[in-house]
């Protein structure tokens, strides 16, 4: 087996450099992915100025509803520096609470509130305005039912005595419960149902996409090495051709291990993310596994790598990454039995995959003994 | 030394080696010519252990081809037409990976003494850097590694300059004479043919080369 090895270190130890970056690329695509990700989200927030005339309770909480708002960044400003910004298209809007909104609303009056700005390339100034409208809608609505609730109390002779702030406080409460728009979905990965959250990439399930591809397109030296036209020369070797492949696979398996265990720590640094180490294990030597069989099936480097990323691309898909599933009961979990990340990605050991691997390996390995017999 | 007895083999129904009985000795050195197609390639992965023949049986030594190939495979040495090395490795690079995966363990002083007895004294050069003579030396080094006793050579020689085919001539003449090996070779140069080989085998219907040598006083054996 050392032997082996040797023969592997003499002919990596020309293209160290070209592996290095090969093995270290799905670390780089998952930090790249999420960093990216993250910048674009800040990215796509439409910046908007917020001016308050009045620093009422009233104003601070509509400020703080429009900054709730993943879509919409409020910077509060005074009017002058909103304007220049504006004018300098620093600002999509400005949007100016005027003296009295608190007053205004509470005696349900919705006119005059606000006074906003925009200018000609202010793309986003409708859906903001739309927004804002909404959100003081749903505030003036809900003061005037508390107004109306205790009119009914007061008309009733009613012992219960509310105030309008626990009208209001109880109103809220009710609005979270039964949100009139409620998305329920999950990523695969996620074991609880998700509502309302904003996208959190897992940065395992990026990377274990990315370490999929890069295995395949790494294991690409068996095609080339049996193609070699050294290859023929194995016939009259001690080391039979069979052999002589498996041990390799295993040495590429232990490198990849060791890199994926550097991940796990570069990760948890990173992302807090902690992972267990079996399903690790389990992963990364089905990973290989099939990433030879794969290219043992193919025989041509270009085809496996055409092969490899669309494969890739179709468990991104099935995998719920870009297309996030709700409830997709039994077609899902069909779907999932041929994907092969599928129990990595929801935290198990590969079992099933790595099963199947195992068995095409030794059905590999009898075929090829019975070729270089 | 080598015996093959009433060798077949058939295609798809298309006979391409019909019958053929000979004897090699230890330390000869014997030519395989004949046309294209004419089976020498066939003949000589047969004798090889790469192929199976359709019929007919093959000693080497008192080994059985059919019955101990690993242990007939140990005392083969086969030069294939391709040059078969890592042209990314040096010489010395592509010489330890063979003997690594070979039957007999060889220090460096010793591969290096192989590639020095044919003039093949570039060893930390990449194979990429190597002439084409250079490449065929480093070819049929390899192949010597586990000292076989027979050795297939498969046109060893194509494509090279006279300078060096003219050493890889004298080298096997060497490795037959001092170290009792036998060698087959094919080529489809006569002069060449004619100056290395003790006796000639020909295959297929065309007499154009059972002519031409047995013209030269070579002794020939036809099929």
């Amino acid at each position: 087996m050392k032997e082996i090895i040797y023969t592997r270190f003499l002919l990596l130890k020309k293209q160290w450099l070209s592996l290095i970056c090969w093995i270290l690329l799905p670390i780089l695509i998952a930090i790249g992915f999420l960093s990216t990700a993250e910048t674009v989200q800040d990215d796509f927030s439409v910046p908007v100025g917020m001016v308050l005339e009045e620093e009422s309770e009233s104003a601070f909480a509509l400020l703080e509803e429009i900054n709730d708002s993943s879509l919409v960044s409020a910077f509060q400003l005074s009017e002058r520096e909103a304007i220049r910004k504006l004018e300098q298209h620093e600002l999509d809007s400005v949007f100016i609470i005027r003296q009295g909104y608190q007053d205004n609303l509470q005696s349900g009056n919705r006119r005059n509130l606000l006074e906003s700005y925009y200018s000609d390339r202010s793309f986003a100034y409708n859906p903001v305005k739309e927004m804002i409208v909404s959100i003081i809608q749903q505030e003036t609505g809900r003061i005037k039912a508390a107004n109306t609730i205790i009119n009914l109390e007061t008309q009733l002779s009613s012992d219960q005595n509310w105030t309008i702030e626990e009208i209001i406080a109880k109103s809220r409460e009710i609005q979270i419960e039964e949100d009139l728009l409620q998305n329920q979905f999950r990523y695969h990965g996620d074991s609880d149902l998700t509502y309302n959250s904003g996208v959190q990439w897992d940065p395992w399930m990026v990377w274990a996409f990315a370490s999929l591809l890069i295995t395949i397109f790494i294991f690409d030296w068996v095609i080339k090495e049996r193609k070699a036209s050294v290859a023929v020369r194995f016939p009259f070797m001690k080391i039979k051709y069979p052999t002589y492949m498996l041990v390799n696979v295993l040495v590429y398996m232990i490198v990849l291990l060791i890199i994926d265990l550097v991940t796990a720590g570069i990760f948890y640094l990173l992302y807090q993310e902690t992972i267990d180490i079996l399903s690790l294990v389990s992963f990364r030597i089905m990973v290989c596994l099939l990433a030879f069989l794969l290219v043992s099936i193919i025989r041509n480097a270009y085809f496996s790598y055409v092969a490899a990323i669309i494969w890739t691309l179709v468990l991104i898909v099935i995998s719920g990454t870009v297309l996030p599933f709700g409830d997709l009961g039994n077609i899902g979990g069909w779907i999932n039995l041929f994907n092969p990340l599928y129990r990595f990605l929801t935290g198990d050991w590969t079992i099933g995959w790595l099963g199947f691997c195992i068995i095409g390996m030794a059905i590999w390995y009898v075929r090829e003994e019975r070729k270089y017999a | 030394m080598l015996k093959v007895e009433g060798l077949n083999k058939s295609f798809h129904k298309k006979t391409i080696l019909d019958n053929l009985s000979f004897n090699i000795n230890h330390g000869e050195i014997v030519g395989l010519v004949g046309e294209n197609g004419a089976g020498k390639s066939t003949l000589l992965q047969i004798l090889a252990t790469t192929m199976k023949p359709t019929s007919g049986e093959i000693l080497l030594g008192q080994r059985n081809y059919q019955k101990d190939k690993a242990k007939i495979r140990k005392q083969i040495g086969f030069v294939p037409q391709d040059i078969a090395v890592w042209e990314q490795l040096t010489v010395e690079e592509n010489m330890t990976f063979f003997e690594k995966l070979s039957w007999i363990k060889k220090s460096n002083a010793q591969l290096k003494e192989i590639c020095q007895d044919m003039n093949l004294d570039r060893w930390k050069e990449p194979v990429k850097n190597l002439s084409g003579g250079m490449k065929r030396k480093l070819n049929l080094a390899i192949s010597l590694i586990h000292d076989p006793s027979l050795l297939l050579l498969d046109e060893p020689t194509v494509g090279i300059d006279l300078k060096s085919r003219k050493e890889i001539g004298a080298y096997l003449r060497k490795q037959a004479t001092d170290h009792n090996k036998t060698i087959i070779y094919t080529s489809h140069d006569m002069d060449e043919i004619q100056e290395l080989c003790d006796r000639v085998i020909t295959i297929g219907e065309d007499s154009f080369y059972k002519n031409l040598l047995q013209e030269a006083d070579k002794e020939v054996l036809s099929f």
